[in-house]
């Protein structure tokens, strides 16, 4: 008997203060935003308990499932380009020889530069009267593309879309790159000697060590597609209608711009269960890859 | 093991979730006004204990570092801090615009509102009003020794005034809406001003041939061009009294608001405005186009003066839009003229007998002359009646007061539209009108969805 | 291939193209760091006619205007305190809490838990923090600052610390055990040090996340003293015009700490390296 409690007593002691604070300061919001889903509210006035009212009313509002494709859009793009490109640089510069810590510091620099400021610098690369996006094109030769990029309907939300994407890579790098430098060196030493080739190593060695990180970077990734806010609220405010919002803009506009704050957390639970279901579901399906 | 961290997971989640679902319990029936005044009056007890009856109070304002009145206000500002230093403790915070009314908004849910405030009204307004958080003015207009109502233009408080009636913010900050003609740019390509739509097809042909862009008009988040579609909405018969009725009325699908869209979208087709009017809309990008000389005419307001270069306002000349082809009312006769801004002042604490004087001393110097003639220097327009020296003010300010003389001044969809998300609608949807991706009437529909929603 | 001149000319090639490819991804990286410095430095005229040219007048006095007004000083002391402590806290306590659910009493249901955070937009916590703080009396705090902002990393930070741990080989806390040692001293004496990477990459992205943060900084501090660094340079813009040059000096100020952090990290990062082994 003393010795369960004894057992008990670490994982209890270890596990309390993270529990503690993660509970009170960001479980407890969520419980109150899900209930505020179910209320009439503008942020002030007594709360009005309507149900599920808020809920059909976003299912049968087109804007919602705009920002909902939008959003999908964002995230399909993210997985496909920031997690193959931070793979890809973190693996290239793993296997530099010299300058390794210059490139790793210089990829890392767009992440911490505000949204605000690439944001604006993005729209003044884009504007089609004093931009030079357009001028770019043309002296490559290919003026056939030039278009108005925020104005153009068909190339708004992917010249929005492209500076988040863009400067988030170095995050993946970073990750993947603290990964690569705790795989056993011998591991790949005894690949090479074997005679594997650079790319072969990398597929047959390395990328089996990393599933994990894999996993890790995916899910990141996904969640924080699904709550993007900053580039499309900075660069077009979410528009031309909800044209460029993805539905954390959309939460953002419904609840702080319309102070409807029971709709904008209904909006909020709604990106909650969407994580939750793709990152539940990658998880079984990595699980059972893993297994085979 | 898998059997304990799960009992151990249910016990946790248990005991925190008591512990919070009583504090939600609780704040909610502390979160009345009545309540936290009673908490305000007794912390302002304590301090008066030890520091000779000083008052704090808290002033919050959007007019911070990086906008073009602080330089203007806030000397004044601490000048009167310094004055009554003695007596108040006045906490000064100031805010970007966008961080401001995110601020307000948590301030309100949580019942920490400041205690004077500078702010919208209309739509913007009507949350707080509704929660009975702000005060009627009048009863401050009472009180004060030096402000009376009557020291303001009459029209002035409609911005402020609430369904039941009452006016619940001082006004500060008049405007009038102004077409900017760069006369350079027209004499060197031998061209008049237009006065009428064809004329002004005429010149945009001519102008966009030679490389400049007709209108710096464009729409991001619906600036400038609400304001702009609001000016040519009046050139139309009956569009006063909607404007003026649209609370009320909650009417935005009219005849005429389609012929103003159709028209907006016949001036897209015909290139009068920047090609891409996303990148260059908001009222800094636009008005660049303008005053770097890439644009030939604007329509732009007063708070954006400070960003007019001298050599601009010299050559600069305030004109009447172009009349409309289907127009009913002469352009050269009217101008869009409201209010915008002005401070609101929390109830509570103005009711608080502890802070009740100071508050009106701080109001007082809020809505004094002489802090208005000073914010006219960044482009202003008083809502107070007060003497601006003409002479000590910017060239173009001094064109537009010579233009507004014998205007007749018109109301805005900015100032007249019933709720926040239907002027948030209409702001997203003329971006969508301007890309072309909205036909009129559909973009007058959109708006007039929300209108519908919310009158259920 | 560690070695370039040892290697055959095919390699040699390759190192090559490599590095090229490296260099060309490194201009695109950095230009937008040298556009906020270079536009730091401009008016607005120049940064609209002129956005991706060299300034026609260099406004050095930008960045004493942007320090002033910002009151940078201050701020940049509020927000290094804030952030420095919550660092500490959450590496502290998310470590052992990644510790126990590795490797002492595995639990999905708690990991799904502890990763929610992850899926919750901030501005859906903005008004529940609020009244959270406000129920506590701790209004208008930086000790509120520094429990929220551990609170929104736990969740990213638990979930790359397990990755961390999961990686470490069973058998070296098993020998430990074996050699009679507790599991908190198999913890604190075995595992973290082996698990610097990663508790250096937490702490890097954490950090970041903090001295970033605007909305939070926003809505819980009202005193203008006790503003963090990114709400005080926020103020900088103006409600209808914003002076972009002053606004991406206040920038440059911002970032220059994260460098500077980052750059510390990296060290830690090299040497916590398990192996030892040098490279190349």
């Amino acid at each position: 008997m003393k010795n369960k409690i004894n057992k008990l007593t670490l994982p209890v002691l270890f596990l309390a203060p993270v529990f503690l604070i993660y509970t009170t300061f960001l479980f407890v919001p969520m419980l109150q935003t899900s209930y505020y889903s179910l209320t009439q509210w503008n942020g002030v006035s007594e709360k009005v308990f309507i149900g599920l009212g808020n809920y059909k009313e976003l299912l049968k509002n087109n804007d919602y499932w705009i920002t909902f494709f939008n959003t999908l859009k964002l995230t399909a793009v993210s997985l496909i380009v920031q997690i193959s490109f931070g793979l890809l640089l973190a693996y290239l510069l793993y296997t530099i020889t010299r300058g390794m810590k210059i490139f790793r510091t210089v990829f890392f620099l767009p992440v911490v530069i505000a949204p605000v400021a690439i944001g604006l610098m993005f729209s003044l690369f884009y504007n089609s009267e004093i931009g030079i996006f357009n001028k770019i094109l043309s002296a490559v030769g290919l003026d056939m593309i030039q278009t108005n990029w925020l104005s153009n309907p068909k190339t708004l939300l992917y010249a929005v879309m492209a500076p988040q994407v863009w400067q988030y890579i170095g995050l993946y790098v970073t990750i993947f790159l603290g990964a690569l430098q705790s795989i056993p060196e011998d591991l790949i030493e005894s690949a090479q000697i074997d005679g594997a080739g650079e790319v072969k190593t990398f597929f047959h060695v390395v990328l089996p060590q990393l599933s994990v990180f894999l996993n890790i970077c995916i899910v990141l990734c996904v969640t924080g597609s699904l709550k993007a806010f900053d580039h499309s609220y900075i660069m077009t405010n979410g528009g031309p209608g909800v044209r460029s919002a993805y539905l954390g803009v959309f939460m953002y506009k419904t609840a702080f711009g319309n102070s409807d704050f029971g709709m904008g957390s209904a909006i909020t639970i709604t990106i909650i269960l969407i994580s939750l279901t793709i990152t539940l579901l990658f998880n079984r399906f990595a699980a059972s890859g893993s297994e085979n | 093991m898998k059997n304990f961290s799960k009992k151990a997971f249910a016990l946790a989640v248990t005991a925190v979730l008591t512990v919070s679902m009583a504090a939600c319990g609780s704040k909610d029936s502390s979160d009345n006004t009545s309540s936290s005044q009673t908490a305000n009056s007794t912390a302002a007890v304590s301090t008066a204990d030890t520091a000779q009856k000083k008052v704090s109070l808290v002033l919050s304002t959007n007019w911070g570092e990086g906008d073009s009145k602080y330089n203007y206000f806030y000397p004044k500002f601490q000048e009167f801090q310094n004055a009554n230093k003695d007596s108040m403790d006045i906490s000064f915070e100031t805010y970007s615009t966008e961080d401001y009314k995110t601020k307000i908004k948590t301030q309100i849910s949580s019942g920490n509102l400041p205690d004077a405030f500078t702010y919208w009204g209309g739509a913007m307004m009507n949350v707080m009003v509704e929660a009975g958080l702000l005060l009627d003015i009048d009863e401050y207009f009472k009180a004060s020794q030096t402000v009376k109502r009557e020291n303001f233009e009459p029209s002035s408080f409609s911005y402020y005034t609430a369904a039941d009636g009452k006016t619940y913010g001082v006004p500060l900050e008049s405007t009038r809406g102004v077409f900017l003609v760069n006369t350079e740019i027209f004499k060197q390509n031998g061209l008049t001003v237009p006065k009428t739509y064809d004329e002004l097809k005429q010149v945009s042909k001519v102008l966009n041939d030679k490389g400049i862009i007709p209108i710096a008009m464009a729409s991001s988040g619906g600036t400038p061009s609400e304001f702009f579609f609001s000016e040519l909405y009046n050139q139309y018969n009956g569009a006063a009294d909607e404007l003026k009725n649209l609370t009320a009325s909650r009417k935005f699908n009219t005849a005429n608001a389609v012929k103003v869209a159709a028209n907006i979208q016949d001036m897209i087709n015909n290139k009068m405005f920047p090609k891409d009017t996303v990148a260059n809309g908001g009222w800094a990008a636009c008005l660049q186009l303008y005053t770097d000389k890439k644009a030939a005419m604007t329509y732009t307001y007063p708070w954006m003066f400070e960003s007019i270069p001298e050599e601009i306002q010299k050559i600069s000349e305030v004109v009447p839009i172009p009349k409309l082809p289907d127009a009913d009312i002469d352009p050269a006769a009217i101008m869009s003229g409201f209010t915008v801004y002005g401070f609101e002042i929390n109830k509570a604490t103005f009711n608080d007998p502890e802070k009740h004087d100071a508050m009106i001393k701080l109001c007082d110097f809020l809505a004094s002359d002489e802090l208005s003639v000073n914010l006219s220097k960044s482009g202003m327009i008083p809502a107070k009646k007060v003497n601006v020296d003409m002479n000590g003010q910017k060239v173009i300010y001094q064109k537009m007061m010579a233009y507004a003389a014998d205007k007749k001044l018109i109301q805005v969809h900015f100032s007249t539209m019933p709720s926040l998300d239907a002027l948030n609608m209409f702001d997203s949807s003329l971006d969508e009108l301007f890309i072309k991706a909205l036909e009129p009437q559909a973009f007058v529909d959109k708006i007039q969805a929300v209108l519908d929603k919310n009158s259920k | 291939m560690r070695n370039f001149f040892d290697k055959p000319l095919k390699y040699k090639i390759q190192g090559t193209v490599k590095y090229i490819f490296l260099l060309l991804v490194s201009v695109i990286s950095l230009y937008p760091f040298v556009w906020v410095l270079i536009t730091s430095l401009k008016d607005n005229n120049d940064i609209y006619g002129n956005s991706f040219g060299l300034p026609r007048i260099f406004r050095w006095e930008n960045y004493s205007e942007a320090w002033k007004s910002a009151n940078a000083g201050r701020s940049f002391f509020n927000s290094l305190f804030v952030c420095m402590i919550a660092l500490v806290i959450l590496a502290v306590i998310t470590s052992m809490g990644s510790y126990i659910l590795t490797r002492v009493a595995k639990s999905k249901l708690l990991s799904t838990y502890f990763s929610l955070g992850l899926m919750i937009p901030i501005h859906a916590l903005l008004i529940p923090s609020v009244l959270i703080f406000k129920y506590l009396k701790l209004t208008d705090n930086l000790f509120s600052l520094i429990l929220v902002y551990t609170a929104v990393n736990i969740s990213f930070s638990m979930f790359i610390m397990n990755g961390f741990l999961k990686s470490i080989p069973k058998e070296i806390d098993e020998a430990a055990t074996i050699d009679g040692c507790g599991k908190a001293r198999v913890f604190f004496q075995i595992l973290l040090p082996i698990a610097k990477p990663g508790l250096a990459t937490v702490a890097t992205l954490a950090f970041l996340n903090c001295w970033n943060d605007l909305l939070l900084g926003l809505v819980v501090i009202s005193t203008p003293a006790k503003r963090t660094l990114s709400v005080a340079i926020s103020v900088l813009k103006g409600s209808y015009l914003t002076q972009y040059g002053l606004l991406c000096a206040g920038f440059a100020i911002s970032i220059a700490p994260v460098v500077i952090m980052y750059l510390l990290f990296q060290k830690q990062v090299i040497a916590g390296m398990t192996a030892g082994a040098v490279k190349g």
